[in-house]
């Protein structure tokens, strides 16, 4: 997979949020955002995502134009501001309802999913008597479990615990090595610096390249 | 469909559960007072109960008990159109096509609404039969426009809604065009007397309005 993101601009009313953004992402690759509150970051992952449309400019998932067309992009999933669930019913219960869209995998598949991110032990629990980290890990258990081919996390480490933060990023660079493409957006530069391949910050509505490990 | 629609009832459910049971307690209350000043129960005034004596000559209770009735609706479909673009865009629309969406938002809108409307019915039904109250099988015609009607005017201000979201003014300007037609037409022909075929075939006409919209890449409802 290639998403090529072409001359993109995003302005709401009169104030520019994202100008002029060109910059390709490929399969296999970690890629950070850092960028400040309010740097355009999860705008940004949103109009990757198709929810929002950029004022001007394209994004393309190979030769899939999904501003052209107006649709969402194929085998994507992601974390995007803060995560939304059932609060009556169970972490378990709303993975399967979840997954019930698209029928895709089985339960066995979603409790893996749960054992991998550390929360198989509160499965039954009701969604609002989880901690803040509980319901990040819930959030990115969402993410991960219908094995999608793009993975956007924007602050996935939000709330999480050193140790649980450590786990996720040992799980982010497993689904790499599993020739996945990953865009990981947070304010903190340590939560991204030691695990993108190469990172990007936000300024003042710009895109601009800041290292490349691989290089 | 499944996730589309428990995720709604359970949200709405969790959100305007006092709102409902306001409403009921309005309605509830209202046929006891009638009953006490001694109002005769009957199909006009259960016809007024659920909002459909709104006419010219209608006086000032039945133009709140419409706005009491339908103001409850048009939340409901407010309501559920927006659960998925509020909380957990990314949850949803990253599994599901816009078309796919938007009919499962159509049949969840309908579906909730028609629940209402059947406990307000069952619920008032019982009332005037305990209070000795007189009514017929006319309340079936009452149930069939109601629940048009509803359908209807959801559409409408659905309808307006996405093309204020998305700044189209002259769609916007034909969209006022047509409620203000509608609220002539009310306000000339009575409810309970406006032709069912005109009201069915609005009803297809709007909610198919609806989804071209929702669907269209000109139209960006989630932002």
């Amino acid at each position: 997979m290639l998403i090529k993101v072409k001359n993109l601009s995003k302005k709401f009313g009169k104030i520019d949020i994202l100008r002029d953004i060109n910059v390709e992402f490929e399969s296999g690759k970690i890629y950070g955002l850092i960028g400040r509150n309010g740097s355009g970051k999860s705008v940004f992952l949103k109009i990757l995502c198709g929810f929002y449309k950029p004022t001007i400019g394209e994004v393309l998932y190979d030769d899939n134009n999904i501003v052209k067309n107006g649709s969402f992009p194929p085998s994507t999933r992601a974390l995007i501001e803060k995560p939304s669930f059932l609060p009556d019913l169970s972490g378990f219960d709303n993975l399967k309802l979840l997954a019930s869209i698209q029928n895709k995998i089985t339960e066995k598949e979603i409790e893996d999913t749960m054992k991998r991110v550390n929360i198989y032990e509160e499965r039954n629990k009701k969604y609002s008597k989880y901690s803040l980290g509980t319901k990040q890990k819930l959030a990115i258990a969402q993410v991960l479990m219908e094995n999608p081919d793009v993975m956007f996390f924007d602050e996935p480490l939000n709330g999480i615990e050193n140790d649980t933060a450590e786990k996720i990023r040992k799980i982010i660079k497993e689904e790499k090595s599993k020739g996945k493409l990953i865009i990981v957006a947070s304010h903190i530069k340590d939560d991204i610096e030691g695990l993108a391949d190469e990172v990007y910050e936000f300024d003042n509505g710009y895109l601009k390249i800041k290292n490349e490990k691989s290089k | 469909m499944k996730y589309i629609l428990i995720n709604d009832c359970l949200s709405f459910m969790k959100k305007f559960c006092k709102y409902l049971l306001l409403f009921f307690t309005i309605l509830i209350c209202t046929v006891f007072i009638q009953n006490l000043v001694g109002i005769k129960l009957n199909e006009d005034v259960f016809a007024d109960m659920v909002g459909l004596k709104l006419d010219a000559n209608g006086s000032f209770y039945s133009i709140i008990m419409f706005l009491l009735n339908f103001a409850i609706n048009l939340l409901v479909a407010f309501q559920i159109f927006d659960n998925d673009i509020k909380n957990g865009m990314a949850n949803v629309f990253l599994r599901i096509s816009k078309k796919k969406w938007v009919i499962y938002k159509f049949i969840s809108i309908f579906s909730i609404s028609l629940i209402l409307r059947i406990v307000v019915y069952i619920l008032l039904f019982l009332l005037f039969k305990i209070l000795n109250g007189d009514l017929s099988l006319i309340i079936i015609r009452y149930f069939i426009i109601n629940i048009l009607f509803i359908m209807l005017i959801n559409y409408l201000f659905l309808n307006i809604y996405i093309l204020t979201k998305n700044n189209k003014i002259l769609l916007y300007v034909i969209f006022i065009v047509i409620t203000l037609f509608s609220a002539f037409y009310i306000k000339f022909v009575k409810i309970l007397d406006v032709n069912l075929l005109i009201l069915i075939i609005l009803n297809l006409i709007l909610p198919c309005l609806f989804y071209y919209m929702c669907k269209s890449k000109y139209i960006n409802i989630l932002e």
